[in-house]
């Protein structure tokens, strides 16, 4: 066994106007008891029905970071910087709308920007990336920054 | 049964004020957690073997575990229990990575309040960094944090 694995890919594959749009994920209670426990994010707004009933959105959101965590997996499942991707320089995120669980999100991507680094055998690739629910309402909108690795002769 | 708010209103907040989160250190298990809560199997994140062939040589744990654990953080200090409407929106920069048993605290300063011109809530900006335990930070963030005014009596 060597450290080959699947090849997605490298810098030079990926053009700007490249496109991609998800499978869909369903959020759930499961998600959200396992997101806020795990992180210790307790705020009221994500755990607790009698409060959030008084408040605007009348009944528990899921936190904006859970939805953006699972969207970050959905995007790696069309497996396309598999082996090829070395991290994440920088993300933005603007949330436009709660999602409730029982919300079903896709996540659609287009490549943007494509920029050298200081490091040649690596560039960045940049994505608008739009978080939706089952409506196709658009929770999320986001850019991210990805290294990743350019072809070795 | 009512709740009490213990956050802290849009009022309470100051431009310049600073605060610092609790501790924690990342595992392992923290790691391995959320790859099956996003659904990203990276090889990076993933598989060691290939880890090994990168610059870094092992899997770190993934940057929006990194981030998620920050915000946890933040929501242990209270500030927002009750008062936290919605995370508007998000900004980070990946500098430095964060390994295994990496132990990461959150600095925070109000950089800016926005009225909004709303009776009900307004826009707090916060710089929050990640540092670790060398005190170098791993990751610049910016929170937009919409937060409830208090009631006029």
């Amino acid at each position: 066994m060597d450290g080959k694995v699947h090849v997605g890919n490298n810098f030079e594959d990926c053009q700007v106007g490249d496109e991609y749009v998800t499978t869909g994920r369903t959020i759930t209670t499961t998600d959200v008891e396992i997101y806020t426990n795990y992180m210790g994010d307790y705020n009221p707004l994500y755990t607790d029905e009698e409060f959030a009933k008084t408040e605007v959105y009348a009944t528990r959101i899921v936190p904006e970071l859970l939805i953006y965590a699972i969207s970050i997996g959905q995007i790696s499942r069309m497996r396309l910087f598999e082996g090829t991707m070395l991290g994440f320089d920088k993300i933005d995120i603007d949330f436009i709308k709660p999602s409730k669980t029982g919300d079903t999100i896709t996540i659609k991507g287009k490549l943007i920007e494509k920029k050298e680094t200081d490091r040649k055998e690596q560039g960045i690739v940049n994505f608008n990336v739009e978080v939706l629910n089952q409506r196709g309402e658009i929770l999320a909108r986001s850019k991210q920054w990805i290294l990743v690795c350019k072809k070795t002769d | 049964m009512q709740y009490k708010i213990q956050g802290k209103y849009f009022e309470d907040w100051e431009v310049g004020e600073e605060f610092e989160t609790s501790r924690r250190t990342i595992t392992e298990a923290d790691a391995a957690f959320f790859i099956g809560l996003s659904g990203d199997y990276n090889p990076l994140y993933i598989d060691e073997e290939f880890a090994k062939t990168t610059d870094l040589g092992t899997r770190p744990p993934h940057e929006f575990l990194v981030y998620s654990i920050s915000s946890g953080l933040i929501n242990t200090t209270t500030f927002f229990d009750g008062t936290l409407i919605s995370q508007k929106s998000h900004k980070l920069e990946f500098l430095k990575r964060t390994l295994n048993e990496d132990t990461i605290y959150v600095k925070v300063k109000v950089l800016e309040k926005n009225n909004l011109g709303k009776p009900d809530l307004g826009e707090v900006v916060f710089d929050a960094a990640i540092l670790d335990q060398n005190d170098e930070v791993c990751v610049k963030g910016k929170r937009t944090y919409l937060i409830k005014k208090r009631k006029p009596n």
